[in-house]
């Protein structure tokens, strides 16, 4: 399937879930936030939050500057 | 009360704000939790604003290189308290705020007895280890917090009532808080970031506005964006417990 992550076209070979996603891109690191429609998805709900094709999320960092 | 009515004229003007508006602003008691870049701009504001007793807790002395962005310092205190030179500003820009200084870094040990002066908490402070340690005083206390954070281009910002709307650990519930990469910041970003802030503590002051309660404001300079993102409590976060 193919999703839109921060406005880019990306294509998914193995992945069913948000979980599988982050595996399949090999997103690395935990001060990050996942949004589809306008909404944050609890980390918890990654592996049963399913995906397919045509959605739309951010990947958003979450950044501890001050 | 005397309220300086031309001081605070443009305030007082304001519909939302009033006289009774600005006799709550002069009544309110905020710690400012780091006077480095967004400190800077909070404490411009609420001195501004004309926020009656302020807390400034910072541990640190000036560098060079916070010049390119912590602009209510003067190069006079360069080597010197950061939490002095920020009341030295104050004292110069509005005698009508009562000023306390923590030169200190905070942590479980030491901050009781400073937070319980304060109504308000604001997240200025430089790293994830501070942010969250912040999330818990709040939810120790019961102190509406509000948070901050920005690097590069970007930033984000949201307010915690403590037990009643999501915290931070209901955001990150695994953070990493050994994370620490040295990293660029520019001025606008961070005056962007912490304006929403001091917008946030004034809309607390007031009990008026819409808070940014359960969502985030993340800032993308670059883009030019602002985006609000929903979030919710996280059922198995230790605020979801009280």
């Amino acid at each position: 399937m193919k999703i839109t992550v921060n406005g880019k076209e990306v294509e998914l070979k193995n992945s069913k879930t948000i979980a599988d996603y982050i595996i399949e891109k090999n997103v690395t690191g935990k001060m990050y936030v996942i949004e589809k429609n306008l909404e944050i998805i609890p980390k918890e709900d990654y592996s049963k939050t399913e995906l397919k094709d045509g959605d739309i999320i951010e990947l958003v960092g979450f950044v501890g500057g001050g | 009360m005397k309220i300086d009515n031309i001081r605070y004229s443009r305030n007082i003007l304001t519909p939302e704000i009033g006289i009774e508006g600005q006799k709550k602003i002069l009544n309110a008691k905020v710690l400012i939790c780091g006077a480095g870049g967004l400190g800077s701009t909070v404490i411009a504001n609420l001195a501004s604003l004309g926020v009656g007793q302020v807390g400034i807790v910072d541990n640190d002395n000036l560098e060079l290189s916070n010049f390119n962005r912590q602009y209510i310092h003067a190069l006079d205190f360069l080597g010197k308290s950061k939490t002095v030179s920020a009341a030295n500003w104050i004292k110069n820009y509005n005698t009508d705020i009562e000023v306390k200084t923590f030169k200190i870094r905070l942590d479980e040990t030491n901050y009781t007895k400073i937070v319980k002066e304060y109504d308000i908490i604001v997240d200025c402070f430089d790293s994830f280890g501070s942010k969250f340690l912040l999330n818990d005083i709040a939810l120790n206390t019961g102190k509406p917090l509000v948070h901050g954070g920005v690097t590069e281009f970007r930033g984000q910002a949201f307010t915690i009532i403590p037990y009643k709307t999501a915290c931070l650990r209901c955001l990150l519930p695994d953070a990493d808080l050994d994370t620490h990469i040295a990293k660029g910041v520019v001025s606008p970003a961070v005056s962007t970031i912490a304006s929403i802030q001091s917008m946030e503590i004034l809309k607390l002051i007031l009990d008026n506005g819409q808070l940014l309660t359960d969502k985030i404001l993340i800032f993308d300079g670059l883009k030019g964006e602002f985006k609000t993102i929903k979030f919710s409590k996280n059922n198995n976060c230790t605020c979801a417990k009280h």
